[in-house]
């Protein structure tokens, strides 16, 4: 029933786990598995720690689990197959009990109340094995036979292909209730929440679309945590995607040595590479998770605060190497004495999400549709055409605006609003970015040592013309950043978004 | 038709699953759209524009689509839509941001800029019209409670209070002087059609949207033929007691409208099962919690007490950063307001602050020290005496201190005054919302004359 690629490399890592214990240096063996699901090989060693770190954190802090795939169609006993996983640590599965058939029972009307089904299975199971399993399972089999499909074509796909394969996998498993957790862990809830804004739009369709935009770029992320250290190395060439695990063999004192990171970027030829501490992104991610979608404006203000605090805790939270040059002293100095105050250090994170959050929401109203159209000017054509719906500053909804007649080769913004303002109900604003502008966005971040304020310059100047970026109808905000020259925009805003004092 | 029958109106309470089909349901129980508008009619529709914001600052633009397309498809020949804007902020200009106007023409619509008229300008447009309808969005307002129809047809910032002898607490012209304007109007020509828009409705702080503002879903409209019944219904919808609210009070002084809810037939949604609860507009200014901000008041009159309600949410909205730097800042409001308990950055706002506080402590700045006149000194030096120390008091002007004149002060120049006190570099948030704020309040209007009405 299972997908044998998939099936192999599931036995490979119980039996890696099964093994941890018994071995006397586990670290030492150089034995490769895959990430579950993906092409990704990995070091076994750092799968299981990673496991370790992460699996309590996301899915469940608890022992012993049960899988169990049901039919799809109705029957007397749903279940197919079980299987028992003993987890003395939370998510370090080492061996699969096979389950009898007459083990668990499950009628269809039993998936309407989890939590009962869950106590019933719990029993059996005690009753059975004499476990006590704390979390279960539950894929349908139609779930295992698209990832059934997905593991088969992993040797084929490129990792582009196999990206949008995944998110599509589990964009459909999670919309149509394909997999069933129980307890329901925060990020399967916060997962099934952001699919149901995203409507009828694949979220492959959009990874595609900015991953198609990015430059060429070799980075890596250097992770440092209690006790396993690893480089996630990206590289994009020629639209190959590459991404790698290197687990580094270095001491958790070493792993904070700024000393390190210009070896490994010499050794893997990259452009640049950040290092920062595992427990801190983990615990960022898990409250993202813990939000309810549509994540409401003070909790996105939480959120963005703690993002900004991070970013502007350059050398504290996290390191560059090269250093940017936004943070070379003489570099800020000269530019101080211009009027331009650029310490990134300073970032105001406790006032800027407010006060965007307040001039976003004056701006479109508590209740607004907009379009978004995603234009290449160069092909003359529309990459994406979305339909935004905010309410109480929170994106509610995401939908196609599937208009032909509105974009048929017309790039006039006026033009598109008022022929989709006549067949829509409501549209408060239509906004027409060019790839060329998020091209040079996404350029920007993916060389963050090389960001200097001639290429903010730059891109603002890129956004004012009508070209790359466009608003109709005019909000006050959108005229006030059309009217000024990017030096005036940018001497009014720094002072907003970089502090005068520490505070 | 009975007497009796004569003096029943009819007011139509819809809930439904969206907006549209709502306002659908309101006309169907009012009797469809055939009733209210014949072939050939000149229609006048008054919504709200107030200000560049979008909803529910200003009327759906949805709805005044899915309005405008019915009245057409009824057979109206001419439809005009009005409005008068505030923040003093012309409608043109929001007319030159937003594009109404653009976005109605191709309906059959064209928007009026009544602000560039004068009221009898407004009566004409309204006497000459067949059918005046009233599209109203219903927001909390810290005046009136909510923003009720009866309140769409006049402009709160055209009273003109140029007789300062008028100006006291004691008579409140501004509130008596709006309604009283209101109800002159109303007796004058009394709309045909009135939606109250309430399926979506701001509460906590309003009507424009601040931070304290926050959005909530009723699902409900209600419809009608008598605007006075309309508002009543709604606000008994909202938890209120309609013969609390100054407007209807004043209604049923002067026998305008149906006050009465026995005399009041509602049709669809059941009233009492129907009733939702609101978080109110803050009513004492002093509870509006603003960081690093002292607010005291004294008595108030209702203009000033108005123009400071939106002026703390907006210092309180914009001014995150400003408040962290400024470091402590006073408010006194109204007449005879408390003393502050800090003598720097002294805001009076409005006449009767900068009069009542003349004689206040905190316009001197006392400081004293010890010194040793020059002579003692010298003294001391034969005598080999210890110099006695006497105690040197100075007084001298605070100047710390910002007035805002007015009664009530204009809201653009408040936010000028208080941005120019503190200068730029103390306050980069208040800057940007005056830059903003200037993209629609400095263009030059160019009074262009009216066609059709």
């Amino acid at each position: 029933m299972i997908n044998r690629y998939f099936k192999d490399n599931w036995n490979k890592i119980l039996k890696f786990n099964s093994n941890i214990e018994i071995i006397e240096n586990p670290e030492l063996l150089n034995e490769f598995v895959r990430i579950p699901l993906t092409p990704i090989q990995i070091d076994a060693f750092l799968l299981y720690k990673l496991t370790e770190l992460i699996y309590p954190k996301f899915i469940n802090a608890q022992q012993n689990i049960a899988d169990i795939i049901l039919s799809d169609y109705d029957i007397d006993n749903l279940v197919l197959e079980s299987y028992l996983y003993e987890t003395k640590i939370a998510g370090i599965h080492k061996k699969a009990i096979h389950l009898q058939n007459d083990v668990i029972s499950i009628k269809k009307n039993d998936l309407d109340d989890i939590e009962n089904l869950f106590t019933k299975i719990q029993d059996s199971i005690i009753k059975e094995n004499g476990i006590k399993i704390m979390s279960i399972r539950i894929f349908k089999k139609r779930a295992i036979d698209l990832m059934n499909s997905h593991c088969e074509n992993l040797k084929k796909y490129s990792f582009n292909e196999f990206m949008s394969n995944l998110l599509d996998l589990a964009q459909k498993c999670i919309e149509k209730g394909l997999i069933i957790l129980y307890p329901e862990p925060d990020i399967m809830r916060f997962m099934k929440e952001l699919f149901s804004i995203f409507h009828d739009i694949k979220i492959s369709r959009i990874y595609n679309l900015f991953n198609n935009l990015c430059p060429s770029y070799k980075h890596a992320i250097y992770f440092n945590a209690n006790d396993v250290s690893f480089t996630c190395q990206i590289e994009k060439e020629e639209n190959i995607n590459k991404v790698e695990f290197i687990r580094q063999v270095l001491s958790p004192k070493e792993d904070l040595d700024e000393s390190w990171l210009p070896q490994i970027k010499e050794e893997n030829n990259l452009e640049s590479i950040i290092s920062m501490d595992l427990n801190t992104v983990i615990s960022f991610l898990s409250e993202i998770f813990e939000q309810k979608v549509p994540i409401e404006t003070n909790q996105m203000e939480l959120l963005l605060q703690k993002f900004l605090f991070g970013l502007r805790s350059f050398d504290t939270h996290w390191k560059m190497f090269p250093r940017p040059k936004i943070y070379n002293t003489l570099i800020r100095y000269l530019l101080r004495l211009i009027g331009f105050n650029i310490n990134l250090r300073k970032l105001s994170h406790w006032n800027i999400p407010e006060y965007a959050i307040n001039l976003l929401n004056s701006n479109i109203g508590l209740n607004s549709h907009i379009s978004l159209l995603l234009t290449n000017n160069r092909n003359n054509d529309f990459q994406i055409t979305l339909l935004l719906h905010f309410l109480n500053g929170s994106l509610v909804k995401i939908t196609n605006a599937n208009n032909t007649r509105a974009f048929n080769k017309n790039f006039d913004t006026k033009e598109i609003h008022s022929s989709l303002f006549e067949t829509m109900d409501h549209l408060d604003f239509t906004v027409k970015v060019d790839v060329e502008l998020i091209k040079e966005i996404e350029k920007c971040i993916l060389n963050m040592h090389e960001v200097s304020i001639f290429k903010l310059y730059k891109i603002l100047k890129m956004a004012k013309n009508p070209k790359y970026l466009d608003v109709y109808p005019n909000s006050p905000a959108f005229k006030l950043f059309k009217s000024k020259s990017s030096l005036s925009l940018l001497k009014l805003l720094l002072p907003i978004i970089i502090d005068r004092h520490e505070f | 038709m009975s007497q009796l029958e004569k003096d029943i109106v009819n007011v139509a309470i819809a809930k439904r699953d969206n907006p549209l089909n709502t306002y659908n349901e309101i006309l169907t129980n009012l009797g469809g759209i055939g009733k209210f508008v014949s072939e050939n009619d000149k229609i006048f529709i008054k919504v709200n524009i107030n200000s560049p914001e979008g909803f529910p600052v200003n009327t759906s633009f949805a709805l005044i689509k899915s309005m405008i397309k019915s009245c057409k498809k009824a057979g109206a020949s001419n439809i005009f839509l009005g409005s008068y804007s505030s923040k003093g902020v012309k409608i043109r200009n929001i007319d030159n941001l937003l594009e109404i106007n653009e976005s109605i023409n191709p309906l059959g619509a064209q928007l009026l800029f009544l602000d560039e008229d004068s009221e009898f300008e407004l009566l004409d447009i309204l006497q000459n019209c067949d059918k005046f309808f009233v599209v109203n969005q219903v927001n909390v307002d810290p005046l009136f409670d909510y923003t009720l129809s009866m309140m769409n047809s006049f402009d709160i910032n055209n009273l003109n209070f140029n007789d300062p002898m008028k100006q006291n607490l004691e008579n409140d012209f501004y509130k008596k002087n709006f309604v009283s304007k209101l109800l002159n109007l109303f007796e004058k020509r009394k709309p045909d059609l009135i939606l109250n828009d309430l399926y979506y409705l701001m509460e906590g702080a309003g009507p424009y949207i601040y931070s304290d503002s926050k959005l909530i879903k009723t699902d409900l409209m209600v419809g009608g033929n008598d605007a006075v019944a309309v508002d009543f219904i709604t606000l008994k919808l909202l938890d209120n007691d309609p013969l609390e609210n100054p407007l209807i009070i004043s209604a049923r002084e002067r026998n305008i409208g149906t006050t009465d809810l026995n005399n009041i037939n509602i049709i669809g949604v059941d009233l009492e099962t129907s009733i939702i609860h609101i978080n109110y507009c803050k009513k004492n200014l002093e509870e509006i919690k603003i960081h690093n901000c002292d607010i005291k008041t004294g008595s108030t009159c209702s203009g000033c007490y108005h123009m400071a309600y939106h002026l703390l949410n907006t210092v309180k909205t914009y001014m995150t950063k400003d408040l962290k730097y400024i470091a402590g800042q006073s408010f006194l409001i109204g007449k005879n307001p408390p003393e502050p308990e800090i003598k720097k950055n002294v805001i009076l706002f409005g006449n009767c602050a900068i009069n009542s506080t003349k004689n206040y402590g905190f316009n001197t700045l006392i400081t004293s020290k010890e010194s040793i006149p020059l002579l003692d000194k010298i003294k001391s030096i034969f005598n080999r005496k210890k110099p006695n120390k006497i105690q040197i008091t100075k007084k001298r002007k605070n100047k710390q201190v910002l007035q805002i004149p007015g009664c009530p002060p204009t809201f653009n120049s408040s936010i000028k005054l208080i941005s120019d006190y503190h200068g730029k570099q103390q306050v980069p948030n208040l800057l940007l919302y005056r830059n903003l704020m200037e993209t629609y309040t400095l263009t030059d209007i160019k009074k262009v004359k009216k066609e059709g009405v």
